[in-house]
């Protein structure tokens, strides 16, 4: 768009924060991270040579991915969400000092032999004839790992997020602690960490403000393009990509039992899915986990947790790999269970 | 071929993930991910825009920070700059420009980053916006306006092309 020569544009030139010269070359760092994406399809996140560099906390902080809200006053304990899940924590070469704790992942036990479609298919009739509106709240319980080489967490201290909509349209976003775990969930004791319940964060947000990746899933017709336009997926995304999507879109928007029915059913039609059986999620509650690991191949598998009176009611993201010295394979790196 | 594609985008997209991250290793990381996601695309025989780089590279950001950290993110990334800025006649209006951005929705404030600082035009800024033209268009008009408020002077629109830096 024009620009032109107003006043605005030389502002904004003169507050550029671009570090990167314009005209910079690439180097043998930026040829060598060509060359890595160009021989692997899964994530090089940190497998391309980009070493940690220390940051002002004086130490390398890679931001994990994470599903939830965060609100300014947590932003220096968000920041110890590091390392990307789908990366190396530890450089080739390095020696672990510790393996991070995770959550002992759900056990499922085999149902009789069924079609993941037909199942999820089945689960959508049943949830759609239950003619449930969308609720005003969205709530749900994250943990994300966080792990630092020389720190690796001892404890699994997960949160809760409960995100109201407002009649005048404003949201209030608020974060609770949720206790402290062992891996097997028991609670542990002695730990300077606030009490299940404890509000750590509110944030309000007016009108618009609220920073929503996905548009109101009201009146979607097209659930394939709905999930790949708010979730950022390509345009042959993965049936792991529609699950991670699926996960982003419970975390910020409520559905009715039409829309999260008609959500399943198109998941019902895609491929490489496995039934893993019956499960006891996070929060007690049985549902059917199926899975996929056909994001990152034999090294990730992302996990729903479904039921036919409430549709998608967890996410779980498990590392199946070889590569990292700091998780034993099966380990949760996060989940997001739903209530 | 994918390498033309990099080295003629690369330097791009680390710019624009420095613009809206406070670290520069997580501005390269964000920039490694999204060549990640454009290899994928191009080996599944798509072609490969710069918008489209930008849009991913923004999900990738938006995946690391919610809502709010999207903000505060900005909000570094500026304090930098403008800590770093040398005393001059407009210092106090950068400074005001600043935090006049804050002040603007995430989408607004991405429009007139994608127009002033990564110089996309309108058909551009929609494809990284996932918005029509129209859209697009009426998004920066309505950043611009509060901008022109919050700053107290109007902007002059000149017709010379806007085009990348």
């Amino acid at each position: 768009m024009n620009t032109g020569n107003d006043s605005l544009a030389r502002l904004m030139s003169g507050i550029d924060p671009a570090m990167t010269p314009p005209d910079s070359a690439l180097g043998e760092r930026e040829l060598a991270l060509l060359e890595r994406v160009q021989s692997t399809s899964v994530h090089i996140h940190n497998q391309a040579g980009l070493r940690p560099r220390g940051t002002d906390n004086g130490r390398a902080a890679r931001i994990r991915r994470f599903r939830v809200p965060s609100f300014a006053v947590v932003a220096s304990l968000i920041a110890i969400l590091v390392v990307a899940a789908t990366s190396m924590s530890l450089w080739p070469g390095e020696t672990p000092l510790a393996r991070a704790v995770t959550p002992k992942p759900l056990v499922a036990v085999p149902i009789g032999d069924q079609q993941p479609g037909s199942l999820l298919q089945s689960m959508s009739e049943s949830l759609g004839a239950s003619n449930q509106p969308a609720a005003s709240r969205v709530r749900f319980q994250n943990w994300a790992l966080a792990f630092t080489p020389d720190d690796p967490p001892q404890s699994i201290m997960p949160q809760r997020f409960d995100i109201t909509t407002l009649p005048d349209g404003s949201t209030v976003a608020e974060r609770r602690a949720a206790g402290n775990f062992d891996p097997a969930g028991h609670q542990l004791s002695g730990f300077d960490y606030p009490s299940p319940g404890t509000l750590l964060d509110r944030q309000t947000y007016q009108p618009g403000q609220y920073g929503y990746l996905f548009s109101s899933p009201d009146g979607v017709t097209d659930w394939g393009t709905y999930l790949r336009t708010g979730g950022g997926l390509g345009a042959h995304p993965s049936t792991g990509d529609y699950f991670t999507a699926v996960k982003n879109l419970l975390v910020e928007r409520s559905l009715s039992s039409t829309q999260h029915a008609e959500m399943l059913a198109f998941l019902s039609t895609q491929p490489d899915i496995r039934i893993d059986g019956t499960v006891t999620d996070r929060l007690g509650r049985t549902g059917i986990s199926v899975s996929t690991d056909s994001r990152d191949p034999g090294r990730t598998r992302d996990v729903l947790v479904v039921t036919p009176s409430h549709g998608v009611i967890a996410y779980e993201h498990v590392y199946t790999g070889t590569d990292r010295s700091d998780l034993q394979a099966p380990a949760v790196i996060d989940y997001d269970a739903w209530f | 071929m994918f390498e033309h594609v990099f080295h003629a985008n690369y330097v791009l997209v680390r710019r624009y993930a420095e613009r809206r991250v406070p670290s520069a290793a997580l501005a390269e990381d964000i920039a490694a991910e999204t060549f990640t996601a454009a290899w994928v695309r191009y080996q599944q025989g798509d072609s490969i825009e710069l918008p489209w780089l930008y849009r991913v590279a923004s999900n990738k950001i938006n995946d690391h920070f919610r809502s709010a950290e999207r903000k505060r993110a900005v909000e570094e990334t500026l304090e930098r700059v403008l800590s770093e800025q040398e005393e001059g006649a407009d210092t106090l209006e950068k400074i005001a420009l600043g935090r006049s951005l804050l002040k603007l929705t995430d989408r607004e404030r991405e429009a007139i980053l994608l127009t002033y600082w990564e110089g996309l035009g309108a058909a551009e800024v929609a494809v990284a916006l996932s918005c029509s033209v129209a859209s697009a268009w009426a998004i920066l008009s309505r950043a611009r306006k509060k901008l022109r408020a919050l700053l107290g002077e109007p902007f002059v629109a000149g017709l010379t092309d806007g085009g990348r830096k």
